[in-house]
C-alpha cells in the first residue's frame, strides 16, 4: 500500500527541520571548539581527557547527520540518531540542573550567558517532540509502502 | 531496525573521521590530549593547582582576581583577592588596572570546575595584552580552597 501524500510530507518536514536545528547547532560549535570544549567542561561530568576529543568529534557528527537528514541518505538511521542524541543532552542538562550548576547549555555554540539550562532543557523537549514525530511517520511512511530517499 | 542501526553507525563513524582530520587541519584545531590544560595553554593562560597557587601567592608580583560577581564575592573570597566579574568586565577592570598592569602573574578563578567566569575573565584580560604565560587559571577555584580549610575573607575590596 502506497504512504498517503500527507504521511510523506508531514516526515519531510519533521525531518528537514530536525535537520535544520542539528545544523544551526552545529556550525558555532565547529567553528569555536575551544569554546564548545570549555561548555563540555562546566557540565562535570565526563573525564578532563575525553572532553577536548568530544569537542572536536560531536559537532561534526550533528553536521553529518543534519546533512542525512536533510538529504533523504541514510535518514533512518539520522533519525533514530538524532532522537538518542536529544535523550542524552537532556540528560547532560538535566543532572547539571538538578546538581544545581549555573552554566550555560553549549547546545548553539559557546556564550557567557549563565542561568539558562532550565529553558534549554525545555526548548529541548520540544526538539525531541519534532524528532520523535519523524521517527513516527518515517516508520508509518516504511510500514505502508516503499518510500523514495 | 538493524539498518537503522547501521546507518547510524556509519553516519556517526563518518561524522567522527571528518571531525578528526578537520580538527588535525585547522589552525584553531584542539589538541586531543591533555584536557583543560592543554586547551588553556592554547589559549595563552595555564592551569594551575592549589598548591601552585599557595606557593605562587607567597611570592612577590602574583595577584589573584576573582571573577565572580560582586554579591558573590562580598559572601566570601579568598584574601587579598580583587573582584572583576567576567560579565561585567570594564567597570571593575578600569577599577584594578593599576595593580594587574604592575603584576607578574594574574590567578584567575571563580566556583570551581563548573565554573566558566575564570576562563571568561583570562581571554578577556590576555585580549588586553596580558600574554606570556602572566595569566592563571586556579580552576578548582572557591570551593577547592575551602576543601582545604584555608581562610577566606568577606566583604568588599578595599582599595
Amino acid at each position: 500500500m502506497k504512504p498517503s501524500g500527507w504521511v510523506i510530507w508531514a516526515e519531510r518536514i519533521a525531518r528537514w527541520t530536525v535537520a535544520g536545528i542539528f545544523l544551526a547547532a552545529a556550525v558555532p560549535k565547529i567553528l569555536d571548539p575551544s569554546g564548545f570544549a570549555a561548555d563540555i567542561s562546566h557540565y562535570a561530568m565526563l573525564p578532563d581527557g575525553l572532553v577536548n576529543p568530544l569537542a572536536v568529534i560531536l559537532p561534526w557528527i550533528e553536521a553529518v547527520m543534519g546533512l542525512a537528514l536533510l538529504s533523504g541518505f541514510s535518514a533512518e538511521g539520522g533519525i533514530v540518531l538524532a532522537n538518542l542524541m536529544l535523550l542524552m543532552f537532556l540528560g547532560a542538562m538535566g543532572q547539571a540542573w538538578i546538581r544545581g550548576l549555573d552554566i550555560n547549555c553549549g547546545c548553539f555554540g559557546h556564550s557567557g550567558a549563565r542561568g539558562e539550562i532550565l529553558l534549554s532543557i525545555l526548548r529541548d523537549f520540544g526538539f525531541l517532540a519534532v524528532a520523535l514525530a519523524a521517527l513516527g511517520l518515517r516508520y508509518r511512511r516504511n510500514k505502508t509502502g516503499k518510500f523514495p530517499a | 531496525m538493524r539498518r537503522s542501526f547501521l546507518q547510524m553507525a556509519a553516519l556517526v563513524a563518518v561524522g567522527s573521521l571528518v571531525g578528526l582530520t578537520y580538527n588535525a587541519l585547522s589552525p584553531n584545531g584542539l589538541p586531543l590530549r591533555g584536557g583543560t590544560a592543554a586547551r588553556l595553554a592554547q589559549e595563552g593562560a595555564r592551569m594551575m593547582s592549589l598548591q601552585e597557587v599557595r606557593y605562587y601567592l607567597q611570592q612577590p608580583g602574583t595577584v589573584i582576581v576573582d571573577a565572580r560577581s560582586s554579591e558573590e564575592f562580598e559572601l566570601g573570597h579568598i584574601p587579598h583577592a580583587l573582584n572583576v566579574p567576567a560579565d561585567n568586565f570594564a567597570p571593575y577592570y578600569a577599577k584594578v588596572a593599576p595593580e594587574l598592569q604592575k603584576a607578574k602573574l594574574i590567578i584567575v578563578y571563580c566556583s570551581g570546575g563548573s565554573c566558566g567566569t575564570s576562563e571568561e575573565l583570562a581571554k578577556e584580560l590576555i585580549a588586553k595584552g596580558y600574554s606570556d604565560n602572566r595569566v592563571a587559571v586556579f580552576h578548582d577555584g572557591l570551593p577547592g580552597w575551602m576543601r582545604a580549610n584555608l581562610p577566606i575573607e568577606r566583604g568588599t575590596y578595599k582599595q
